[in-house]
Parts: structure tokens; C-alpha cells; sequence
């Protein structure tokens, strides 16, 4: 088909060239730059500019009062910052809380999505249940859980000592295994109902006549959760993935209602915040903080990259 | 002269595709112009640059005797009906009819009278209060076509209106439609799909394909004479048959051969048509239109081909008879239209429509059987013949 | 197809085990709220109280004075917590509210150079952790004389708050039909005149949804007023709460009766809006 127009009147050509909208396009566009404005205005000034502001003093030596003077220094607060043990010990801390939260989020959301995603009675009843702990302040999702793993008056050590599996009362926090197990399971409190969400919905995306339809060629249910399900909930997975994996490593409240800040269950943004507001090292806390940014974003990149490899 | 005008319109899409190329249409004062065309050929497009819903990147539109052109859609005095209707849920129906008036700044007891008046004539008086939600399919159907009538608009444009109903509806919406804008007389742009609607609704029919017209005429006038293949086989249903065949001189006259079967054109037929003469002893692709055969028992009859029934189906009043005949002239027609490939996406067209079943309706009395022989006479005088190499047709 | 007996028994379990997974915390904790210390500190464990008591709500909400020995916040001040959340939260999620529904309607739904640009920036924005935001802005909120002030809190709220909450709200107007905005210009509307009287209803359930998550969001963070709060004057009740935890020995049913009620608010707000908000979560994600 042949391209562009014959007719040769002024108007035309002004509006093929795009100098001139139509009256209903640029009354639109007029509307648009309104109505974004604001969210630019915002985004500029509250988000961007700090975040340059951050870079620049992340980049300078570290002042005690925060409007002296200070020498440029490169990326030695980050070389600095990176040379810290509690550094270390926080990153790979932080690494268990990611891998083990998504060990449970991801299993347990597709199970509660197979539960769920169908219709029946009292369904919407559950779904409100379900999102109720997402709903909660971490903070208080942390103090729900704390009485159970309490020393002293907990309910655990309590139930385990009546029934005899371990004789005495055990310090469950102090114990760097059972603590971070503790830890990831009350933030998956919080988080399941999120990621089971996605899983729902991409469970529902999918339409029933594929699986009729595979139950007519003689697939097994495994079969069609193998190669039917879980190909066409990939999009769901990564997003699950994106989702369980940004939240595992902003984790924060609930660690700090456990445990304090204690340094066998410290999780990095933790020891952003030690260096940061404790220490004052405010230069050396931002440029972990930038450090623990880029992580996040080239984790959610990779993510998406596999999304489009897998389904190209 | 008011009505609506395109002239050579075009919309190329942001991504460079050009959706409409160069469409001129006059749709005179009180006219209803059916606008019909397969699924992406730009009908819609077109219709919503009418209504200023997309600007048109090349070309004149003009409406009541206005430059519309670059008019936003409020300026335009105009109406539409939209394939989902686009009832506005937070509304009544009597809100949702109002509406347009309301805008305009009409007085509250005006709009109050015009709006009743509107929903007498489409009977739905005791619906004004609900919901849209609250309504059937068909009713919201009537209160998108009262949104459009109470406001007396230069236009009314429908894109699709009645693709949603049942089949039953729909034919009862047809005629309430034309009905109704008979009685209006607003020129209307109607677009659909389905060639019948078109047929039966339009005073005109224009033919888009890939963004051109490709025939604009009256029902009778495509139905008698389609410029080519495409209109040919798009009007009509069932389809034209669509094979190849080969003119030839037989004594002076017009023989059409198809495989073993010989045609010959009445000298009338033949004379009204003077580019045939030029096709002695070429190919042609010959149309026969399903009712055009006619059963008979007669071996010796002239105009007749012998076919196998491979399927019948009776629809009571009428009787359809599938059959694949034609083996030799198939084969043919395959070749033909592998050499047709230069004509560019005409190709695609002929493919489906020189199909190798064919079809006949003839009458239900006629005794046919399924795997049987049967003998059926074509109508010499209604054979349409077609140009291969253009696809257009042989004048 | 009709499901088996075994299905159904799984169905019944499966359900079972995760309103006991959900709840069960929350029921522990209101258990706990009702116990008395000593109860609490009963081995073997309590878990329900002998004589149920409602003293700690009576203490939190009325101003009277109870706290762990060592901890660093009592009772008293948490009545005034509660409204700091609460005048936060509700300033906040208007911000955000009125940010995100123009922005991500605008972004949707009309064109105009560099709009695409634009709107990847601010989508991009999300990426970027709200903790470097935090550090940086709390530099800068310290040039400003804004740490500790009611204004600053909400504005850094905001900014951690607002791209998630135009993206959701751009991918929600995304998937909403336009023909009825179409319609509206067709009868007569301007663009705004369109927006306004038809697109903005349309979006009802949208904002009914975004202004819940908003909410719930805003009415959780801990981190932020950790670092920009510091007094009673600001402070949120998640701050408050966790200072209610003592170094050696909590008072767990005044700590526990102090969550509960902290959770009153954004519980009804995710039962009652919940349609709305997995609506728009599921579309979001
Ligand atoms: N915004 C757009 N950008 C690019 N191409 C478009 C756009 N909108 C439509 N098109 C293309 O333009 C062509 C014409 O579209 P249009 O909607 O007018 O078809 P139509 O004739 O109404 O078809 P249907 O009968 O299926 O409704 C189609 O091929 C479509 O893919
Ligand atoms: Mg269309």
C-alpha cells in the first residue's frame, strides 16, 4: 500500500508534517501536560534531586555537620563502606532473607492460588481473610509474632517444653539459624497474601478451555500444571519474583521488632541505617544505600530479561 | 448541499500504517450510507475521523456544508453509535440520553420533553430511570440509539451498533433503524461487517478493502454489476462462485469453457460488454452466483455442466447444493491464481474464493442426492466474467 | 466439572489451614491484649486469658500511664500516636490521591511530546530505593529545618509513596474502556468537561482501590519516621509500639493490645475495600 496523501492543500500538509493538531489532539495534549505536572513537579523535586543530592555527598568526604564543606573523594566511601565486616555479615544475612522468603512466598502462593483461584462458596470471604496480613504494619505483624518466640513468656518455648522436645526454655533470637528462620517466617506472614495475588491473577488469566481442552488429549492434572499452568504463569512468576525479592531485601520492621538491631540477624538496609543515623557516617550510609539500589534495580532487570528470553 | 463529504481522506497510524488512503465519499442530505468491508479495512478509522476521534493526516471533511476537518468532536454536531454501546454507567438512561443535551446548555424542561420524546419512539419510556447495568443488551442498545436521535445532529455515525445482539434482535433492529432514520432523515454513516446488513440497510453501500473503496453503489447496482472480484464475492450470500474459465469464439459467438462444459453468451449479453471480444482465447475467471443455477433433467441441454453433490442442506424454502466439479477447470484456476500473485493482495482473495466447493440454490423441490450425478443448467445471462490479471470486471 | 470428595477435602484443609495462618496471630494477639502481665509470664504459657480484661486499651486510649519497666514509652502517649498516624495518613493519601489519578489518566490517556519520555522516568523512579530517597531528603529535610515537622513527614511519604501509585493507577486506566470519554466529546464535552463528568466516575472503583492501598501503606511505615521523628508531637504509632518493647521484660498485653488497635483502621479498610484492592493489585502486578 502506498504511503501519504495526494491532496495538496495547505492544511493538509501542516497536519501530516504535525505542525498543526487537529483541535480535539492538542485540547488533549494541553490536558495531559496539566494534568502530569504535577506528578513531574513532584518527581523532581522529591525524588530526583535528592537522589542527585545523595550521589553528590555519597561521592564527597563524610562532615560531621551537615553543611560544612566537604573534599571530593570519588568512591572511597564506597570502597570504605564495602570494607566494614558488619557490612558483609548484614549483605549475606540479607541473602538468606531473600532466598528463604521466596523459597516459601513463591510454593506457598501458587498453592494458595490453586486453592483459590476458582470459584466457590464463601470464596470471597477467604480472599478478604487472605489479604488481611498484607494489610497490617509490618511493625505490628512483628509484635503479633514476638510473644511466640519470647525467652521467657513464649508461646513456643512453652509449647516445645510441655511437650518435651527440648528441656528448657531456648533463646530462639540469639540463635542466628532459628532467628533468621523466625524472621523470614513473619515477614512471609506479611508478604504471602501479595505474591498469592499475582499467582491468582495469572491463574485467572489463563482460560478454562485450555485446560478442557488438554483434559479432552488425556493430560494428567500434573501434566497440565507442568505444561499448561505454569508456562502461561511465567509473567505471574516473574512479577512474583520481582515482588518477593525487592521486599526480602528492604526487610526491615520486623527484624527491628525481634531482634533490635542485633548483628547475627542484621539485615543490610539495617546496616544503612546503623552507619547512616547511629554511626553518622552519613557519605558511607548513602553509598551503601546507592550500592543496595543498584542491586535492586539489576536484580528486577534480570528478572525481566529472563521473562523475555523464556517467552520470545 | 449539506450531508457528509470525504474527500481523498487519509489516517497514516503514528507506527506508519496507513489505515485509510485517499477515500472520498459523498453521503447526500438524508442519505443512509452503509459502509462495509472486511475486518481491518479501516472502517472504523474512517468513521472516527468523521466524528473527530482521530485527526485525518491528509483530506477534507466536511459536514452540514462545514469544514470539519479540524474541528474537535463537540464541534462537529454529530452523533454516534458505538459497538459497545459506551453508555455511561454512572448515569440513568434518562442522564445517559440527556446527556449531549445538557452540554449543549439546553434548558432543564426541554431536555426533559425531548428526552421522553426519544424514549417513546424507541419504547423504552419505563426504563428512563435505571441503570445501564440494569438493562438487557437490546436495551442498551436502544438507549445508546436514543443518545444519538435526541440530539438532532447533522450526522449520525454507527460503528457496528448491532453486532452484539442475538441474531433475531438484529434483524428487528435493522429495520427499526432505517425506519428511524427514514423518518429523521439525518444522513447517516453505518458500518458493519455483514455484507446483509449493508445490503438491506444502506441506500448506499460503499466497499472498503485495505482502506480504499473499492465500489460504491446502490444494493442493486453491486449486486448486478461488482467492479471486480473482491465486490463479487464479498456481496451475496452465499458467496459467487468464482472459477476460471476460457472465452472462446464458437461461430461467431461468445462460448465460455469451463473443463468439459461450454457457455454461450447471448449476442445481447455479449454485445453490452465489449471488452470481451478482446478475451477470445484467453483465460477468464467466471463468477455464477449460487441462484443462478438451475436444476435440470435434460442431458442434451446447452449451459450446463454435470456435477457430483457432495452435501446438501434444505433450509426449507430453499435447498443448497454443495458439489465439486469442475475438476479439470480447478486445477486451472489454482495455476491462475499462483500467476495472479503480481496483482498484489488480490491473490490472498482469490485463493478463498476460487474454492473448490461450489455452491447452487435451487429449489426445495428439486430432487438431488447426496454422491449422485446431477446436471445443472447456469443461467447464460447472469454469468459474470472477470479479468485475471486485474481481477476487475470484463465490461 | 463437577470436583472429586478428595478435591473437595483438600479444598476444605487447604482453606482451613490458611484462615488459621491468617488469623491466627491476630487472635493470639487479642488473646494477649486481654491477659495481665503476670498471665503472660506463666510457665507453662497462658494462651487465653482466665479473666479477660480490656485495662490496656483502657490505658492507651484514655491517656493512662502503664509501660514495661525498662521501656522507653508508655501508655500515655499513645492516644496522641494514633492521631499522628492517622492526620499523616489521610494528608498523605489526598497528595498522592490527586497526584497519581492526573497523572496516571494523563499518561494513559492523552499524547503530547515527550510524554512517553516523561512517563518513564517517573515509572523508573520506582527502581530507585526509597531508602537512598530517605538518606538523601533527610540531608536535605535537615538544611530545611523540616525533620521533626509534621510537613516533612508527609512529604517524604509521599515521594515513597507516589510512583508506585501512579504506575497502578496508569495501568488501571490503561485497561478501562475509552469509548464512554469518546462518547462524552461526541455529546459535547471538552476534553476536561469529559474527564471530569464521565472519565472520573468511571474511575471510581480505581480510586476507591488506590486510596486503600495508599492508606495501608502510608499507615505501616516505620522506617521513615524512625529517622525523621522524635518526638511526641510526630511520632507514629509503629514507632510508639516499638518502644513499648523493654530491654529485658515487655509488658507483652499492653505491647500486643497497642498493635491490635493499631491494626483497627487498615484492617476495616482491607475488608471492606478488599473487591477493589485485589482488583487493582492483581492488574497492577
Ligand atoms: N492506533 C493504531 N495504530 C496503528 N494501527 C492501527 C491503529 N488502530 C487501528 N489500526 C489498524 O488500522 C486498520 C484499520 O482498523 P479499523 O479499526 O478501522 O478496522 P475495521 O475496518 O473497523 O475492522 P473491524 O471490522 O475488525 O472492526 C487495522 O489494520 C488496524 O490494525
Ligand atoms: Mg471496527
Amino acid at each position: 500500500m502506498t504511503t501519504g496523501s495526494t491532496s495538496g492543500t495547505w492544511g493538509s500538509a501542516r497536519r501530516l508534517l504535525g505542525f498543526d493538531l487537529t483541535g480535539s489532539a492538542r485540547e488533549g495534549a494541553n490536558l495531559g501536560r496539566l494534568l502530569v505536572l504535577p506528578a513531574i513537579a513532584f518527581t523532581a523535586v522529591l525524588i530526583i534531586y535528592p537522589l542527585i543530592v545523595g550521589i553528590n555527598t555519597s561521592l564527597h568526604e563524610n562532615v560531621p555537620t551537615i553543611n560544612a564543606p566537604a573534599d571530593f573523594v570519588g568512591l572511597e566511601n564506597y570502597t570504605n563502606a564495602l570494607k566494614q565486616p558488619s557490612v558483609g555479615s548484614s549483605a549475606v544475612q540479607t541473602v538468606w532473607y531473600v532466598l528463604l522468603a521466596l523459597a516459601i512466598e513463591i510454593p506457598a502462593g501458587l498453592a494458595i492460588a490453586a486453592l483459590l483461584h476458582r470459584n466457590f462458596r464463601g470464596r470471597g470471604l477467604v480472599m478478604a481473610v487472605l489479604i488481611l496480613p498484607w494489610a497490617l504494619p509490618s511493625v505490628v505483624s512483628g509484635v503479633l509474632w514476638r510473644r511466640v518466640f519470647d525467652p521467657d513468656s513464649g508461646l513456643l518455648n512453652s509449647a516445645l517444653v510441655q511437650l518435651g522436645v527440648i528441656g528448657e526454655p531456648h533463646v530462639w533470637l540469639a540463635d542466628k539459624g532459628w532467628a533468621t528462620l523466625f524472621i523470614v517466617c513473619v515477614h512471609v506472614w506479611g508478604m504471602l497474601p501479595l505474591v498469592a495475588l499475582v499467582f491468582i491473577a495469572g491463574m485467572q488469566a489463563i482460560p478454562d478451555d485450555v485446560y478442557a481442552a488438554s483434559a479432552v488429549d488425556g493430560a494428567t492434572p500434573w501434566k497440565q500444571f507442568r505444561h499448561i499452568t505454569l508456562p502461561l504463569l511465567l509473567p505471574s512468576l516473574v512479577v512474583a519474583l520481582v515482588v518477593g525479592t525487592v521486599n526480602a531485601i528492604n526487610i526491615f520492621d520486623e527484624i527491628y521488632v525481634l531482634n533490635g538491631t542485633a548483628l547475627n540477624t542484621r539485615s543490610i538496609l539495617m546496616e544503612v541505617y546503623n552507619q547512616t543515623f547511629i554511626a553518622g557516617q552519613f557519605a558511607q550510609g548513602l553509598a551503601l544505600a546507592i550500592l543496595v539500589g543498584l542491586v535492586t534495580g539489576a536484580l528486577a532487570i534480570g528478572y525481566a530479561m529472563l521473562l523475555r528470553r523464556r517467552t520470545v | 448541499m449539506s450531508g457528509i463529504q470525504l474527500e481523498r481522506v487519509s489516517k497514516e497510524f503514528p507506527n506508519g500504517f496507513v489505515a485509510v488512503d485517499g477515500i472520498s465519499l459523498d453521503v447526500a442530505d438524508g442519505e443512509f450510507m452503509a459502509l462495509v468491508g472486511p475486518s481491518g479495512c479501516g472502517k472504523t478509522t474512517t468513521l472516527r475521523m468523521v466524528a473527530g476521534l482521530e485527526e485525518a493526516t491528509a483530506g477534507t471533511i466536511r459536514i452540514g456544508d462545514r469544514d470539519v476537518t479540524d474541528l474537535p468532536p463537540r464541534k462537529r454536531d454529530v452523533a454516534m453509535v458505538f459497538q459497545s454501546y459506551a453508555l455511561y454507567a454512572h448515569m440513568s438512561v434518562r442522564g445517559n440520553i440527556g446527556f449531549g443535551l445538557k452540554m449543549a446548555g439546553m434548558p432543564k424542561a426541554e431536555i426533559a420533553s425531548r428526552v421522553d420524546e426519544a424514549a417513546s419512539i424507541l419504547g423504552m419510556t419505563e426504563l428512563l430511570d435505571r441503570k445501564p447495568r440494569e438493562l438487557s443488551g437490546g436495551q442498551r442498545q436502544r438507549v445508546a440509539m436514543g443518545r444519538a436521535i435526541v440530539r438532532r445532529p447533522a450526522a449520525f455515525l454507527m460503528d457496528e451498533p448491532l453486532s452484539n445482539l442475538d441474531a433475531k434482535l438484529r434483524v428487528e433492529m435493522r429495520g427499526e433503524i432505517t425506519a428511524l432514520q427514514r423518518r429523521i432523515e439525518t444522513p447517516t454513516l453505518y458500518v458493519t461487517h455483514d455484507q446483509t446488513e449493508a445490503m438491506t440497510m444502506g441506500d448506499r453501500v460503499a466497499i472498503l478493502r485495505d482502506g480504499v473503496i473499492e465500489q460504491l453503489g446502490t444494493p442493486g447496482e453491486l449486486y448486478e454489476s461488482p467492479a471486480n472480484m473482491f465486490v463479487a464475492s464479498f456481496i451475496g450470500s452465499p458467496a459467487m462462485n468464482l472459477i476460471n474459465g476460457r472465452c472462446e469464439m464458437v461461430d461467431g459467438r461468445v462460448t465460455i469453457a469451463i473443463g468439459e462444459a461450454r457457455i454461450t453468451i447471448p449476442d445481447a449479453v455479449a454485445a453490452a460488454h465489449s471488452e470481451l471480444r478482446g478475451f477470445a482465447g484467453r483465460e477468464v475467471c467466471v463468477g455464477i452466483r449460487p441462484e443462478d443455477f438451475i436444476d435440470v433433467a435434460d442431458p442434451a441441454d446447452d449451459d450446463a455442466v454435470d456435477v457430483v453433490v457432495t452435501r446438501s442442506e434444505s433450509l426449507g424454502a430453499e435447498l443448497f447444493v454443495y458439489f465439486e466439479e469442475f475438476a479439470h477447470a480447478r486445477a486451472q484456476a489454482a495455476g491462475a491464481a499462483g500467476g495472479l500473485g503480481n496483482v498484489g493482495s488480490a491473490v490472498d482473495d482469490l485463493e478463498a474464493t476460487c474454492r473448490s466447493t461450489m455452491v447452487a440454490r435451487l429449489d426445495r423441490d428439486c430432487e438431488v442426492a447426496v454422491g449422485e450425478r446431477c446436471r445443472l443448467r447456469i443461467d447464460p445471462t447472469r454469468v459474470y466474467l472477470f479479468d485475471p490479471e486485474t481481477t476487475g470486471a470484463i465490461r | 466439572m463437577r470436583p472429586t470428595p478428595a478435591a473437595n477435602l483438600v479444598r476444605v484443609a487447604g482453606v482451613t489451614l490458611l484462615i488459621l495462618w491468617s488469623l491466627g496471630p491476630i487472635v493470639m494477639g487479642v488473646m494477649t491484649s486481654m491477659s495481665t502481665q503476670p498471665e503472660t509470664q506463666q510457665v507453662p504459657a497462658r494462651w487465653i486469658p482466665e479473666d479477660p480484661t480490656l485495662d490496656n486499651y483502657r490505658a492507651l486510649l484514655g491517656g493512662e500511664k502503664i509501660s514495661s519497666d525498662d521501656a522507653a514509652a508508655d501508655s500515655s502517649q499513645y492516644g496522641r500516636a494514633i492521631v499522628n498516624t492517622a492526620l499523616a495518613t489521610v494528608v498523605t493519601t489526598a497528595i498522592v490521591l490527586a497526584i497519581s489519578v492526573c497523572a496516571g489518566y494523563g499518561f494513559s490517556r492523552t499524547e503530547f511530546k515527550g510524554s512517553k519520555q516523561l512517563l518513564w522516568i517517573v515509572l523508573a523512579t520506582m527502581v530507585i530505593p526509597i531508602f537512598t530517597i530517605v538518606v538523601a531528603l533527610y540531608k536535605l529535610m535537615a538544611e530545611l529545618q523540616l525533620i521533626n515537622t509534621f510537613a516533612g513527614l508527609v512529604l517524604v511519604y509521599a515521594s515513597s509513596t507516589a510512583p508506585l501509585a501512579i504506575w497502578l493507577f496508569y495501568n488501571y486506566v490503561r485497561d478501562l474502556p475509552p469509548d464512554p470519554e469518546e462518547a462524552a466529546l461526541i455529546d459535547g464535552c471538552t476534553r476536561f468537561g469529559a474527564f471530569r463528568r464521565v472519565v472520573l466516575p468511571q474511575m471510581r472503583s480505581g480510586i476507591a482501590a488506590l486510596t486503600a492501598i495508599v492508606m495501608l501503606f502510608v499507615w505501616g511505615q516505620f522506617l521513615i519516621p524512625l529517622l525523621l521523628t522524635s518526638t511526641e508531637e510526630t511520632k507514629p504509632v509503629t514507632v510508639i509500639i516499638t518502644e513499648f518493647i523493654g530491654k529485658y521484660t515487655t509488658n507483652y498485653p499492653l505491647l500486643t493490645a497497642a498493635g491490635i488497635l493499631a491494626v483497627i483502621p487498615p484492617a476495616i479498610i482491607a475488608l471492606v475495600l478488599n473487591r477493589h484492592i485485589r482488583g487493582m493489585l492483581s492488574a497492577g502486578g
